[in-house]
């Protein structure tokens, strides 16, 4: 049973149980007027109603499960990142608050898994999220105010976009447009315009340096990351991600082993690497929001909620990322049969992520010009490369391995 | 790229990365330095400067604390003060009730940058300080400590442990030793017991007497060379000590041989 038939049941008894009887009733309520909810209910009733509600409930139950993984990978960076400079990173959790007012009730605490009051440390989200949103939101006077409004806007939306894009699994997938991954990429390749807007709006130098910055990387990293991404599409011969990760999952290597796309193109996987880590804005590829060069980069005017999903922004490009990479060169949700796909999927997604973090910690910022010079010196010829490679596997050797056999027969 | 050596692959990411690694699992399955501050405490080292204590058994009232002070945040205020006059301590001046009033030392510690000062120079050790360093309040009136809260007896401060920084210590040279005892009395850290002995010696006058000779407890002694200086006999003189001899790990016996 996939995702979109359950929202399709879901939805069909959602419209006959309680959204048509609510519409009729309000039709009736005030007969001699022209009121659309009689029409509302008409149309709930046909196949195109049904969808669209269907549809809608798809898109949330991926937009909930997309924002889940949202606060595990920030509490998994802060964690890791604390472990990596020696500290503890968040610790605050529901049972400190349990053990604390036992303590301070008098009552030698019930319970105890140490003999402090250390938790895991997933309330601190909850703590900063509240007091994101209730900073003041501050508009420069000189700021261009359409501008510094929308910039945000598209940045997120874009960014949010990106949850319902990529399938879980081949049964859990809100979305299941042929052209799948191309539509990541283009929603991926909007947010720069975004942030070029808003670093231009802010009206402020080190803003502006940064959305300049923006725009400069993305000339370098987008050409050989699409160019990486042709060989998995070619040996797939689609976009769509369930036609790739099935073609991964039936090829095999020595013993039935599953060769995924990361070995016969390990030069386009580390192209894909590099190109995606300068994608989602992630160190060493930070350049717009350079804190230790401009001060918070593009974002330096942001304050309160919008600031606070602007970095919520950037995780789910992150997520959204390593999702891509994992049904591109991973093997997307292929994996022994009893752990379920979704898990099998979600796992790779945080090796993936976990793995970032740890680059994060590891090196440092790299230039503008440097990053000019990779994208454009080395790994756009490398991600040719792989093309070639790919090309003759797919196109060229089985040609030839026919020659080959047949060569006997001839002679 | 005009450096002497190209860089590699290997100093970019995977010498880095094995940093990386190794304080990751270090502080994962080890024991990260961060500690649960309110729960569990790091010791302050042994001279730390936290807030100060008056042992006023000891104090004489004299208010050169008070003259050093770089800061002036330490006054002499009236011990015998009611509470509505102890609120206003601070900012009045006392000089009408001073008269045949005992008068102690009191701190604004929002003044205070713990130089020590105070504790240098007071004639007769009473000003301490001691390693208490939570002095946060909410107003600015809480953090101005009155003479009587500064208060503490001479049995409540923990001793500091005795260093020997001069890395000296004295040494007996038994056969002049007349048994006086005034190294004893004027040792300021009470190391020196007359407990070796007894001797038979012979006096310029002639006279045989048996007397006892003083023993030295290298652990607690700070090589000041006062007992040096008092010796009418010239019997002790300062020799330089291993680590091992100052950290009380020495033989019995070894020190009266020299």
């Amino acid at each position: 049973m996939s995702l979109f038939s359950f929202c399709k049941a879901m939805a069909e008894w959602t419209a006959d149980y309680m959204l048509i009887p609510v519409f009729n009733f309000q039709a009736g309520l005030f007969p001699p007027f022209s009121n659309p909810a009689g029409d509302i209910a008409d149309w709930l009733e046909t196949d195109g109603g049904l969808n669209t509600l269907a549809w809608l409930f798809a898109v949330n139950i991926a937009f909930a499960i997309g924002m889940t993984n949202l606060i595990i990978v920030i509490h998994l960076e802060r964690k890791i990142a604390a472990r990596i400079q020696d500290r503890r990173g968040p610790m605050l959790s529901l049972r400190s608050f349990r053990e604390l007012g036992e303590d301070l009730a008098g009552n030698s605490p019930s319970w105890r898994f140490k003999q402090n009051y250390a938790g895991i440390g997933i309330l601190q989200n909850m703590a900063d999220g509240i007091k994101a949103i209730t900073k003041e939101l501050i508009i420069p006077a000189k700021a261009d105010k359409f501008l510094f409004t929308m910039g945000p806007i598209i940045f997120i939306s874009s960014s949010v976009f990106l949850l319902v894009l990529f399938p879980l699994s081949d049964r859990f997938a809100a979305s299941s447009a042929p052209a799948g991954l191309m539509v990541i990429m283009a929603a991926f390749s909007i947010a720069p315009i975004g942030v070029l807007t808003s670093g231009w709006a802010s009206n402020n130098k080190y803003s502006m340096i940064g959305g300049m910055r923006s725009a400069a990387q993305l000339m370098s990293y987008e050409i050989p990351l699409l160019l990486s991404m042709a060989g998995v599409f070619l040996l797939a011969g689609s976009f769509d991600p369930v036609t790739i990760v099935e073609q991964q999952q039936q090829s095999t290597w020595f013993f039935g082993l599953p060769m995924w796309n990361f070995i016969p193109q390990f030069i386009g996987f580390i192209v894909f690497m590099i190109c995606i880590l300068a994608e989602v804005e992630r160190v060493p590829f930070d350049l717009p929001e350079a804190e230790a060069e401009l001060v918070e980069g593009w974002t330096t005017e942001y304050s309160g909620i919008r600031y606070m999903l602007f970095l919520a922004a950037e995780y789910i490009r992150g997520f959204a990322g390593a999702a891509v990479c994992t049904i591109l060169f991973l093997g997307g949700w292929a994996g022994p049969w009893p752990v379920p796909p979704e898990v099998w999927f979600l796992l790779k997604v945080y090796l993936i992520l976990i793995f970032w973090i740890f680059i994060r910690w590891t090196v440092p910022r790299i230039r503008t010009d440097q990053i000019l010079e990779l994208g454009w010196k080395k790994l756009l010829p490398l991600s040719l490369i792989n093309i070639l490679i790919v090309i003759f596997m797919v196109e060229i050797y089985p040609y030839l391995s026919d020659t080959l056999t047949l060569l006997p027969e001839v002679f | 790229m005009s450096s002497d050596r190209e860089i590699g692959i290997m100093d970019i990411i995977v010498n880095p990365m094995k940093v990386t690694l190794k304080q990751f699992f270090k502080s994962t399955f080890g024991k990260p330095t961060t500690v649960m501050y309110p729960l569990e405490r790091r010791d302050p080292p042994p001279t730390y400067r936290g807030m100060n204590a008056v042992i006023w058994d000891l104090c004489i009232g004299c208010g050169i604390c008070g003259e050093v002070c770089p800061n002036k945040c330490l006054k002499m205020k009236p011990t015998e003060l009611s509470d509505e006059e102890q609120d206003r301590a601070w900012y009045g001046s006392h000089l009408a009730k001073r008269k045949n009033k005992a008068e102690r030392p009191a701190i604004n510690f929002g003044h205070c940058m713990f130089c020590g000062f105070c504790e240098d120079y007071c004639p007769t050790g009473a000003m301490t300080m001691t390693d208490f360093y939570e002095l946060a309040d909410t107003n600015r009136e809480g953090l101005i400590y009155p003479a009587r809260s500064m208060k503490v007896e001479l049995e409540d401060l923990p001793q500091l442990p005795l260093t020997n920084y001069m890395m000296e210590s004295p040494v007996l040279d038994v056969d002049p030793c007349i048994g006086c005892s005034k190294c004893v009395d004027n040792c300021p850290t009470n190391c020196i017991i007359m407990d070796e002995g007894p001797q038979n010696k012979t006096l310029k006058s002639g006279k045989t007497r048996n007397v006892e000779n003083p023993y030295f407890d290298y652990t607690i002694c700070i090589g000041c060379s006062t007992c040096v200086k008092v010796c009418p006999a010239d019997c002790l003189h300062m020799e330089p000590i291993s680590n091992s001899s100052s950290s009380g790990l020495s033989e019995e016996g070894a020190t009266t041989e020299a």
